[in-house]
C-alpha cells in the first residue's frame, strides 16, 4: 500500500475483533417486526 | 463536484418490548418514542406530510410512522462527512427516542438493520421467515437523463452497479434459504428450512430489474416519480436497498460511491457498460458468497467477469475517474475516488481482515466466526445486538457511557479508529463536536436551512415543513431549488428580517424574485 508516500491512500492494515468476551442476549436473538416501507 | 448533489437516507427501525405488545400496538409505542424526542426539544409538532405521527426535527429530520416503524429521514445534505453526522444524529436520536421507554416496559430495544427472522419448528423440521424493511437512499438528478422515456439507458448504465455495489455498501445480516442454499419468496416473506449468512441481505429481497413498488416485488431500481423539487428539472433517485449500516467509514464511502457514480452517469461517462446476463440472481449469487469471495458474474456475451476489477473498478470507476479527470474537481472529490479505489484494490485481493470495524459486512461475518462459528441461532443474534442501538452512541458527542448499559456487538471505538486511520481530510477529533451541533441544525448549504429557521422562528405560524414546500395558512414558500434558500445565498437577508412573520415572508418573497 502506498499510504506513507500518498496521503490521500487509504491507511488500511490488518486488524483484530477488539470485543473481549461477547455475550449475546437471548432477546436479541429474535428481533420481531412487520414488513416495512 | 459532489457538494453540486442533494441527498439524504430514510431508516426504519425495529422495535421490540419485553414482554412483547400485542399485535397492532406497535403505532402506540412509535407514538410513545416520538413523544420522547418532543419532550428533550429535539422533535417539534410541525408536520411534514401526513396528518398523524409525522413531524419534523428542529435540523429538518422527517420522523414518522411508517407501517409501524419509527422511520428517521436525515435533512438534504451534500457533503460526505455530513452523510456521517446526520447518520449518527439518527443514531442518537433513535437512542433517546427509546431510553425513557424501559420505566413503560421491562425492556425496550431499538435495532438499526433491515430483516427480521423468525423461527417455528414444524412436523417437517425446521422453519425460517423473514421480513425486510427499509433504508432508502435519495439523490437529485437532472431529469433530463433520468425520466421514464430514458429508463432503459438509465437501467443499462446503472444495473451493474447496484448488482455488484453490494461488496462496498452490503450490511451483512442472516436470511432464510432453503437447504440447497437458493431463496424463496413467498408474498413479502423469504421463507426457508435453514439461515444462511450474507453479505446484503435486502438482495435476498429483490424481484424485479426495475419496479414502482417498495414493499413486494422490490426491484434494483425504483421508479418512483417523485422529486420533492421542481417537477421538469430533477429526479429523485429513489435508491431502495441501501442498508442499516453502522461504521462512519462505509457511511463515508458510500455517499461518496453514490454520488460519484450517479453523477458520472448524469455527466455521461457511463456509456456501454457491461450487460450482466441475469442480474437479480447475480446480486443474489455474490451477496451469498461470503465464504468464498468468488464474486464473478456472467455477461449477456458469455463472459464470466470478476465484479470487482472487471465492473466496480474496470467501468465505473473507470467512468468516475475520466469525470474527475476532466471536470472542475476538488480535494474531497479525489479522496473519495481513492477511497474507493483502494478499498476496491484490498477487496480484490480478498484481504477481508484489513476491514474489521470498517465495512459491516466483514465485521459481522468475523464475530460470527470467531462467537458463534457453527450455530446460527447465535449467529442472528450477533447481527440483531450489531444494530442494537444503545447508550454507546453517546460515545459520538463524547458523553459519558455506563458499560453495564451497552449491549452492543458494534465497536464505536474501533469504527470510529478505522474512520480516522482511513479519512484523511477530516478532523475525527471534531466529530463530537459536528454531531452534537447537528442535533438541533440541520445542513446550511441546502434548502435545509430555511426549512429549519422556520421551524425555530416561526413554529406557531407554519402549517406544514415538506421536503419541497412550506405551507403557511395565507402563503407557501416553494422550495423547488435543492440549493436556493440556503444560508450563504440568503442567510444575512432572512436572519434580519425574523422580528415578525411579516417582514421575514416579505424578504422570502424579495429571494424567491432573484
Amino acid at each position: 500500500m502506498e499510504s506513507e508516500k500518498n496521503p490521500l491512500f487509504p491507511a488500511f492494515k490488518k486488524r483484530e475483533l477488539k470485543r473481549g468476551k461477547l455475550v449475546i442476549r437471548k432477546i436479541h436473538k429474535q428481533v420481531v417486526s412487520p414488513p416495512g416501507e | 463536484m459532489m457538494e453540486s448533489k442533494i441527498r439524504g437516507v430514510e431508516q426504519e427501525l425495529a422495535m421490540n418490548t419485553y414482554p412483547p405488545l400485542p399485535n397492532g400496538s406497535l403505532v402506540f409505542l412509535i407514538g410513545m418514542a416520538m413523544e420522547e424526542l418532543k419532550k428533550i426539544g429535539l422533535l417539534t409538532s410541525i408536520r411534514v406530510e401526513e396528518e398523524r405521527l409525522d413531524f419534523m426535527a428542529l435540523n429538518g429530520f422527517r420522523i414518522y410512522n411508517d407501517m409501524s416503524h419509527l422511520e428517521l429521514s436525515t435533512p438534504s445534505y451534500n457533503t460526505p462527512l455530513e452523510a456521517v453526522i446526520y447518520d449518527k444524529v439518527g443514531e442518537l436520536f433513535t437512542y433517546y427516542a427509546v431510553q425513557n421507554l424501559g420505566n413503560y416496559f421491562n425492556e425496550v430495544n431499538i435495532y438499526k438493520n433491515n430483516i427480521s427472522n423468525t423461527h417455528a419448528v414444524e412436523k417437517s423440521g425446521d422453519s425460517f421467515s423473514a421480513v425486510s424493511y427499509s433504508t432508502h437512499a435519495s439523490t437529485i438528478l437532472d431529469r433530463r437523463v433520468c425520466n421514464p422515456h430514458v429508463w432503459g439507458q438509465v437501467a443499462e448504465a446503472l444495473i451493474p452497479y447496484m448488482v455488484t455495489r453490494v461488496l462496498l455498501i452490503g450490511g451483512g445480516d442472516i436470511v432464510p434459504c432453503l437447504s440447497r442454499g437458493s431463496f424463496q419468496q413467498c408474498g413479502k416473506e423469504l421463507q426457508g428450512e435453514t439461515l444462511k449468512y450474507v453479505i446484503s441481505p435486502r438482495a435476498a429481497f429483490i424481484r424485479a430489474v426495475s419496479s414502482n413498488d417498495t414493499v413486494d416485488y422490490r426491484g434494483l431500481l425504483n421508479e418512483r416519480d417523485e422529486p420533492h423539487a421542481n417537477e421538469e428539472k430533477y429526479w429523485r433517485l429513489h435508491d431502495i436497498n441501501w442498508e442499516g449500516l453502522r461504521s462512519p467509514y462505509q457511511i463515508y464511502l458510500r455517499d461518496c460511491l453514490e454520488t460519484l457514480v450517479l453523477m458520472a452517469y448524469e455527466k455521461g461517462f457511463l456509456k456501454n457498460a457491461p450487460k450482466i446476463a441475469n442480474p437479480i440472481n447475480s446480486i443474489k449469487t455474490i451477496s451469498a458468497d461470503a465464504e468464498e469471495f468468488n464474486w464473478k458474474v456472467s455477461l449477456e456475451n458469455g463472459r464470466e467477469v470478476d465484479a470487482i476489477t472487471e465492473i466496480l473498478d474496470g467501468f465505473y470507476l473507470a467512468g468516475v475517474e475520466r469525470m474527475l479527470d476532466e471536470s472542475d474537481s476538488n480535494q474531497v472529490d479525489r479522496m473519495g475516488f481513492n477511497l474507493i479505489k483502494a478499498t476496491l484494490q484490498v477487496l480484490g485481493e480478498r484481504r477481508l481482515e484489513y476491514f474489521i470495524d470498517g465495512l459491516d459486512w466483514v465485521t459481522k461475518k468475523t464475530l460470527i466466526d470467531e462467537y458463534a462459528p457453527h450455530n446460527l441461532e447465535e449467529a442472528v443474534g450477533i447481527c440483531n445486538q450489531y444494530s442494537l442501538i444503545d447508550q454507546s452512541v453517546l460515545g459520538y458527542i463524547g458523553e459519558k457511557v455506563d458499560p453495564s448499559e451497552c449491549q452492543t456487538a458494534f465497536s464505536l471505538e474501533g469504527a470510529l479508529e478505522f474512520a480516522c486511520d482511513s479519512i484523511p481530510l477530516v478532523d475525527w477529533g471534531d466529530l463530537g463536536l459536528f454531531v452534537r451541533r447537528a442535533l438541533k441544525h440541520g445542513p446550511e448549504a441546502t434548502r435545509e436551512y430555511v426549512r429549519c429557521l422556520v421551524s425555530q422562528e416561526f413554529p406557531l405560524y407554519v402549517e406544514s415543513i415538506g421536503w419541497g414546500r412550506i405551507r403557511f395558512p395565507n402563503t407557501i414558500i416553494l422550495l423547488e431549488e435543492p440549493f436556493k434558500f440556503n444560508k450563504e445565498q440568503c442567510g444575512d437577508q432572512l436572519e434580519r428580517s425574523i422580528d415578525t412573520f411579516d417582514s421575514f415572508i416579505r424578504a422570502i418573497h424579495e429571494i424567491e424574485k432573484k
